[in-house]
């Protein structure tokens, strides 16, 4: 009898203690991070036409293989992605679960109006993010694009812009030209090498809109500053009306129509070996210069940064990165796919094709140093850049009026080129600028 | 001059010359469209241009249907046409007819007017703030409401001119005999004015199928029509000719084919809409 | 049983209702909100209420040299598009007017460049006009005459546009016309052969009176539709170069989407539609007044 009851209370108890133990585990088990979390499900990301996410597009049927889910990637132009970005988020729809944000566009206009998606909650959940994604890595400069004004973190740097100098290495030495330092040189150098037709002392963005990263790069050069705290902007001073005139005198030396190029047809002009300095990206607008299949001057360009206040070597920055749409019904697995497209092993692969990213380990990764056909100079650059030897400072005013700026100010650059007066045309454009604050 | 039997002047053999110039000019560019469409990449870019190409290749097809889902944007672009037209026929065939019996055409003629004059941008402002508190952002729900914003006083339009062309005569028997109002409607004035019905529902579908701002405006990804998706096709980087014709052709090939085939009726359309103006 | 005679009654007006309602809700409705947005300082992406700003907006607008110029490039443009047309689709009105072996056919295909989807042509229109490598250039290099730089050059680009706008629009000018031409009586035509009238005075002196109001119309139309046209300016050049080619609605859509401005932007709307509303009853009056 009291055999039969202690048989079955034990039983009883084993079952029990199996279960919860079975129970307990499973539960355990949740919490740990599982690629697969997420499968069937569905995300939709849309992005401006950047080489990285078009490198990521190539490779995204890696992801949906690895974690069963299935990716849209919407990539479409700049300015219409620009346009669509404000509808989608103003309309709070969800049709967008990853937005690819233009921090040097955007940054304010998210962050003033609340929309974003925090994400350091994100990246400390070990059920949400794998071990290795390693946040630290992530160089300084870039993180401090994404990180809002209250501290939190908006997205995750991608491809990156960094302007810098680049030069036709052996023109120079041919002619017996030192290599600039400053933008006051670099005139002086333009002047002795331009030998049109056939070479173009200079060549840079003319078009309105793309043409402001020039101008307030050649601005910060000389010590102005783009904004203050509160947003206003100083295109009044006489630094800015002299970084005008030298941009003007500048793309003087340019090949003609250069007033209406972009980073594409000025890449494409150097590329054919017709111009001897260009002022753009260059941790992003390198790779192709060295493709030696494409470019005549691969192996003969060197990159620099151009000295700022104090003697020390600046750049100027632009900043892409993934964020969450803060009305998207599916956050988390629309994080799954930023953290896999934003991890060590991904990033590198695009940076082995030839794009800038903002991991700083990639930079001595073995692959990186054995297989790239990218030059010393370029490396220096890339290192100065990360490390902060060099002064790496925002391409445009970080304001929420920032495309307008670009448009109005733009428009006027590109009547200054046309022999307006600087001085005047900046002032009427401040003034433009102002009156719809 | 001879003259045939219906009056007209014969065809003098010097109009052949303007004849042929206009045509050539107002059919190049599609003919244009379609070479390039046709051309393999190296002959695409060829300077000076081919101008008969002889090395024909389906391959920017088949790129274009590669890189991106140009069923689905097919599909989307049949889903709000078709939407579109049978929401406005239902709405507007029954409103036409009823603002002639009630002999309100003059009333609301301005109103109409202005809705057909006003500019659309005015209405799609304030469409993308009740799209969000609707929760509309995105679907065909709102996209199809856009359209319907031009199609509904079209349909209007052209149908008032048809249904007040109609005799009388037959609803007055019809009505006498016992039939109900609707019943006429139903019965008797619509198919009678059958053509008309015709006439607005194929404009009505034309118009929204070749619609590019409003899709640019509100489609998603996922709800994209066709002329959006092309112009995304048109990067300001490697502008490559081939597939981008080649996205132009498909998209405006089932056009020329609604207008070859049905040209008696869009004449009509045309003409009704634009005479009783 | 009597809700179904009330029905009866009322069938006319119950059927106009849905329409007219569908109308209300989704053009009428708007406007009265965009008037309101008019009045507000209203920025996109604004945690703050948008502030209440009067008149201020239509203030700016009208004291904006970037609005009156676009006003100036939006008649501009209207009116070159509306040359080619009227030259064209008359011609062609008269030309297919006669009968010829394979007229049917021919009137068909000229249907086309109305019918086919916009986007798509001016996609088509841009890789023609490029410069170097277009095949317009290239036919105009073989001929000797002159290559200018169509849509990319400030001084071209309205012209350009219109162009395409033109080539657009003519085959709704010739269907026009046409049944202006169908609709004369073959006497008339007789009557003018007794009288030993060239064609050309025939034209001028008999047709041409009895098309002008179809011309008209025609004209009337196709302007208001050109005044409010943004489909083959923003596939084209977005209204560059710079702002060369920047019309009223270029300008509304650049203020609504790409600065944030919408309370700015609704008061462009309005003023546009005044515009446009005004315009029209002029064209409509004279119109009148020709018949």
């Amino acid at each position: 009898m009291i055999r039969r009851k202690l048989m079955k209370a034990s039983w009883t108890i084993g079952l029990s203690v199996f279960l919860l133990l079975v129970v307990g585990l499973d539960a355990f088990g949740a919490d740990a991070f599982d690629w697969k979390r997420y499968k069937g499900q569905t995300v939709v990301a849309g992005f401006e036409t950047l080489p990285y996410y078009k490198f990521v597009q190539s490779i995204v049927g890696e992801f949906e293989t690895l974690t069963g889910m299935k990716v849209h990637m919407d990539i479409i132009p700049e300015q219409q992605m620009r346009q669509k970005k404000v509808i989608e988020l103003e309309s709070r729809s969800g049709s967008l679960d990853v937005i690819g944000m233009a921090m040097h566009v955007e940054k304010t206009l998210i962050d003033e109006a609340n929309w974003y998606v925090p994400l350091d909650d994100f990246i400390r959940n070990p059920s949400l993010t794998p071990p290795d994604f390693n946040w630290p890595d992530f160089y300084p400069g870039s993180v401090n694009w994404v990180t809002s004004k209250g501290g939190k973190i908006m997205g995750i740097p991608g491809q990156f812009g960094g302007d810098g100098l680049f030069y036709r290495k052996d023109i120079l030495k041919e002619k017996g030209v030192a290599v600039p330092k400053t933008f006051a040189e670099l005139e002086e150098a333009v002047k002795k090498l331009h030998d049109p037709p056939r070479l173009y002392g200079f060549v840079g963005r003319g078009l309105k809109n793309a043409n402001i990263p020039i101008w307030n790069g050649i601005m910060v050069h000389l010590g102005e500053r783009l904004q203050d705290e509160a947003g206003n902007v100083f295109t009044t001073t006489p630094l800015a009306i002299e970084a005008a005139r030298m941009y003007v005198r500048l793309m003087k030396y340019a090949p003609p129509g250069a007033i209406g190029y972009n980073w594409y047809e000025c890449q494409s002009m150097f590329m054919q070996g017709r111009a001897a300095f260009w002022y753009d990206g260059v941790t992003n607008n390198a790779g192709a210069v060295e493709e030696a299949a494409k470019s005549k001057v691969a192996g003969k360009t060197g990159y620099t940064a151009l000295l700022g206040p104090g003697g020390k070597p600046m750049a100027e920055s632009a900043q892409s990165a993934m964020a969450i749409n803060p009305f998207s019904q599916k956050k988390e697995p629309a994080w799954h796919f930023i953290h896999w497209a934003s991890s060590a092993p991904v990033q590198l692969r695009a940076l082995l094709a030839g794009t800038g990213m903002p991991r700083k380990s990639l930079y001595q990764a073995k692959e990186f140093r054995s297989t790239t056909h990218m030059p010393e100079d370029w490396l220096s650059f890339m290192q100065g850049y990360m490390s902060g030897e060099i002064n790496v400072v925002p391409m445009v005013p970080v304001i929420k009026r920032v495309s307008e700026y670009r448009d109005i100010f733009g428009v006027a650059l590109t009547k200054m080129i046309e022999g307006g007066d600087p001085a005047a045309l900046l002032k009427e454009a401040s003034e433009e600028f102002a009156k719809k604050k | 001059m001879s003259r045939n039997r219906d009056g007209r002047i014969r065809f003098r053999y010097y109009l052949w010359v303007p004849l042929i110039v206009i045509l050539a000019v107002e059919l190049f560019p599609l003919y244009w469209m379609t070479t390039m469409a046709l051309k393999n990449p190296a002959d695409a870019d060829a300077y000076p241009p081919i101008l008969i190409p002889s090395a024909l290749t389906l391959d920017n097809f088949k790129l274009i249907f590669k890189t991106m889902p140009f069923g689905r944007y097919t599909f989307n672009s049949l889903i709000v046409a078709l939407g579109t037209t049978l929401i406005s026929m239902l709405f507007g065939v029954s409103a036409a007819y009823g603002i002639v019996r009630t002999g309100n055409q003059k009333r609301l003629g301005m109103t109409i007017l202005f809705s057909r004059i006003v500019p659309l941008l005015i209405c799609l402002i304030p469409w993308f703030k009740f799209m969000a508190s609707l929760r509309l952002a995105n679907t065909y729900t709102a996209l199809i409401a856009t359209h319907l914003v031009t199609s509904v006083p079209l349909v209007i339009w052209i149908m008032v001119g048809f249904f007040e062309d109609l005799d009388k005569e037959f609803e007055e028997a019809a009505l006498a005999d016992g039939c109900s109002r609707f019943g006429c409607f139903w019965r008797i004035a619509v198919p009678l004015a059958s053509q008309g019905i015709i006439v607005s529902s194929l404009l009505t579908f034309i118009m929204s199928w070749n619609d590019f701002i409003r899709a640019v405006i509100f489609a998603g990804p996922m709800t994209r029509t066709l002329p959006a998706a092309i112009f995304n096709v048109m990067t300001f980087e490697n502008m490559e000719w081939g597939p981008l014709a080649a996205a132009g052709f498909l998209v405006t090939f089932p056009m020329i084919l609604v207008t070859l085939g049905l040209q008696r009726y869009i004449v009509a359309g045309l003409t009704t809409g634009g005479l009783k103006g | 049983m009597k809700v179904k005679r009330w029905m009866d009654r009322h069938t006319y007006h119950l059927l106009m209702l849905p329409g007219l309602a569908l109308m209300g809700v989704l053009i009428f409705i708007p406007v009265f909100y965009a008037l309101q947005m008019s009045v507000f300082e209203y920025s996109v992406g604004s945690l703050q209420a948008p502030r209440f700003i009067g008149l201020e907006n239509y203030v700016r607008l009208l004291s904006s040299d970037r609005f009156l110029l676009s006003i100036v490039r939006t008649l501009y443009y209207t009116v070159l598009s509306l040359v080619w047309p009227i030259v064209i689709g008359t011609v062609a009105a008269l030309i297919f007017h006669q009968s010829f072996r394979g007229r049917g056919l021919m009137r068909t295909l000229f249907l086309v460049p109305y019918m086919a989807t916009p986007a798509a042509a001016a996609l088509i229109w841009v890789l023609m006009f490029h410069p170097e490598l277009g095949v317009i250039n290239y036919l105009l290099r073989v001929v000797g005459l002159p290559t200018p730089l169509w849509i990319f050059s400030r001084q071209t680009v309205i012209p350009s546009l219109s162009l395409v706008e033109g080539w657009r629009s003519a085959p709704f000018f010739m269907i026009i016309v046409l049944g202006g031409l169908s609709a004369i009586p073959a006497d008339v035509f007789e009557a003018a052969k007794v009288d030993g009238a060239s064609p050309i005075q025939t034209f001028v002196h008999i047709i041409l009176p009895l098309i002008r109001p179809h011309m008209i119309i025609a004209t009337v139309l196709n302007g208001i539709l050109l005044l409010k046209a943004i489909d083959l300016i923003y596939v084209m050049t977005q209204g560059g170069p710079g702002r060369a080619s920047e019309t009223i609605n270029i300008l509304l859509y650049l203020e609504a989407f790409s600065f944030y401005h919408i309370g700015y932007a609704s008061a462009i709307a309005v003023v546009f539609s005044i515009i446009i509303v005004v315009t029209t009853g002029i064209l409509l009056r004279y119109r009148r007044g020709e018949s």
